[in-house]
């Protein structure tokens, strides 16, 4: 095998590196069959990769073996706010011909990187095992997945005794409080180890207020016994920020943005009937695909969506230095 | 809904627990034969359960023990030791120890967490990884007998105490290649005079030292080590300790030809297993020591909070 030479990441790149990019999307939607397949064409996927490429504080390297582009990686800080002294790679901010060599590209990259202070580095990765491993042994750990699943066309909801489902009012939103911050309640224990802070309850009846007012999700609160205990919320799925571009399935997708049950009501099968609720209310909206995310860490959630359906189509991979 | 009831550690599991890792280095024994036999298990729980700081969970189907370790007053990480942990059935069990045991260490302030695991047991591996942890250093271990010359363009003889001070600069120049990407370590350097201080304070018994020399100076290094037996170290073993090749010459052979002489030299002088270990965000390392047959026993996994 001929010598990798390391350069940074720069314009004349794109032509070579769209290439690749669409060559991985292929080897990613075999794996995934909801992705689209018009990002197997060059010229399709450059646009994706330029305009990434222009985003602010981007920077990378690319990878070349006997003279010819055989792989890239590039990333950006996100809002430190949110997501600490970061930078993150999007799914088409890396593509590599050898798994391997994709050591070397973050190698190359994360010096500068770490030189600028950004010492949190998230990576969005298709579930190649090889390149997984290869990110894996660069010191990055799994902290989410994406699932990707079919809407079926009839779905049966099964409600447990003493159980409903209901639209949410403004008028009860008091009795929302506990269920809109049951999940940042779990994400902060351990082992999640969420930094995000806690909501307090007025931004969490501000937040209820506002969403009831937009109209724009399909909330489905699960009632136990008269008691609001779980919400799931369904988005057309231009609200998310990950499932755009290569990760956006080729048909009408929808996304399930927001799942929560309160502690004592888990495990009742009030979960499923919620899901199922949401999978015929799609169907009856007429879409093909539903998409959703998780924390990895979070051991309800990663035992829950796959059962689902849900395939982790996409991982988000996260290494914090030291 | 709690799939695993875990409870703190306790004395009164050390049993238990031994049983459990009994079974677990049995299985790992089938994949990895080099691996000794572990005639005392409940002492090597113990080990880590007596361990200064020391505390964990134990449930019915498994345990996870894990203690404060600091290197050269560099920062705490909260480790896992090779006894640490064993699981029968389901490697998703380790999740929720992790989960149960975690969240005191994370309370006592200790948010860097990593964990010896054995590597055959890929799902368990893969349990691991969905806590967020990704591999940072791995153990390894290779027969010894069978190795031909390489020739690197480089002499090796038996090292000596008048080679101490290069190989001291050697050993501090492994250690520097180590801070920069994508590595990153954060082991403050010592230097040139604690590492020598080191070299000359160490017993000899111990240790067997190997130097490359090309064009009259000391380019590369190897230190042997009689490591104590323990569960992944075998009786009358030898450990690769310590390689260090001149940044200048990395490439060039000269750790090829030191790493088939010592080989060599190990089968010949009765030591019939040689151990070793290496960063894995040491890009170098971590492709030359399989390439030279070793065969990974455990890997160190790392996660840090936030």
């Amino acid at each position: 095998v001929s010598r990798l030479d390391l350069v940074p990441f720069a314009d004349e790149h794109l032509d070579a590196a769209a290439e690749l990019l669409a060559a991985r999307h292929a080897r990613h939607r075999a794996l995934e069959p909801l992705l689209d397949p018009r990002f197997e064409d060059p010229a399709e996927a450059r646009p994706r990769l330029e305009h990434l490429w222009r985003d602010d504080g981007m920077s990378g390297s690319a990878a070349f073996r006997a003279g010819r582009l055989v792989g890239y990686v590039i990333g950006a800080p996100q809002p430190r706010e949110i997501w600490g002294p970061n930078v993150w790679v999007e799914l088409p901010g890396h593509a590599v011909e050898v798994a391997e060599d994709a050591r070397d590209l973050y190698a190359h990259a994360a010096a500068r990187w770490v030189e600028e202070g950004n010492t949190r580095h998230y990576a969005l990765v298709p579930p190649e095992p090889a390149l997984v491993d290869a990110w894996f042994r660069l010191g990055f750990g799994q902290q989410q997945a994406h699932g990707f699943r079919e809407v079926p066309r009839e779905v049966e909801v099964q409600l447990p005794e003493g159980c409903e489902i209901r639209k949410p009012e403004a008028a009860i939103v008091d009795e929302l409080i506990e269920v809109g911050g049951a999940l940042s309640q779990h994400q902060h224990a351990s082992p999640v180890f969420s930094s995000r802070p806690l909501p307090t309850e007025e931004e969490i009846r501000r937040e209820w207020l506002e969403t009831i007012d937009a109209g724009e999700e399909e909330l489905l609160l699960g009632f136990r016994d008269g008691q609001p205990v779980a919400c799931w919320s369904y988005v057309r799925v231009e609200r998310s920020r990950h499932f755009h571009g290569l990760e956006r399935p080729d048909r009408r997708t929808c996304f399930l943005m927001f799942a929560v049950t309160l502690p004592w009501s888990r495990g009742t099968g009030l979960g499923i009937a919620l899901t199922n609720a949401g999978l015929a209310w799609a169907a009856a909206e007429g879409y093909e695909a539903m998409v959703t995310d998780w924390r990895v860490t979070n051991l309800l959630a990663s035992r829950f969506w796959p059962r689902r359906g849900f395939r982790a189509s996409v991982l988000r991979l996260y290494r914090s230095i030291p | 809904v709690a799939r695993v009831e875990a409870v703190p550690f306790s004395d009164e599991h050390l049993d238990a627990a031994a049983a459990l890792l009994a079974a677990r280095h049995a299985r790992h024994r089938e994949a990895e034969p080099l691996l000794p036999e572990l005639a005392d298990p409940l002492s090597a729980v113990e080990r880590e359960w007596r361990e200064e700081g020391a505390s964990g969970v134990f449930a019915r189907t498994g345990y996870l023990i894990a203690s404060p370790q600091t290197i050269f007053d560099g920062p705490t990480w909260m480790r896992v030791g090779i006894a640490g942990h064993a699981a029968d059935g389901d490697p998703e069990t380790v999740r929720d120890l992790y989960a149960a045991a975690a969240k005191r260490w994370v309370d006592d302030g200790h948010t860097m967490h990593a964990a010896f695991v054995p590597s055959f047991d890929t799902e368990l591996l893969d349990a691991w990884f969905r806590l967020s942890f990704g591999a940072s250093a791995a153990l390894a271990t290779r027969e010894t007998a069978g190795e031909e010359p390489y020739d690197g363009g480089v002499a090796i003889r038996n090292g000596t105490r008048e080679d101490y001070a290069e190989t001291a600069r050697l050993e501090l120049e492994m250690s520097a290649s180590m801070q920069p990407s994508p590595s990153f370590s954060d082991v403050p350097l010592q230097t040139h005079d604690e590492v020598l201080a080191e070299w000359v304070e160490g017993d000899e018994d111990e240790y067997e030292l190997f130097v490359a020399e090309r064009g009259g100076r000391i380019v590369g290094h190897i230190l042997l080590y009689r490591r104590p037996p323990d569960l992944r170290v075998p009786e009358g073993s030898i450990d690769l300790a310590q390689a260090s090749t001149e940044p200048e010459a990395r490439g060039t052979g000269v750790g090829r030809a030191l790493t088939s002489h010592v080989i060599r030299w190990a089968d010949e002088h009765g030591y019939p297993v040689m151990t070793t270990d290496w960063r894995m965000t040491n890009l170098r390392a971590s492709r030359f020591w399989p390439r030279r047959g070793f065969r990974t026993t455990f890997l160190r996994l790392y996660r840090s909070i936030p």
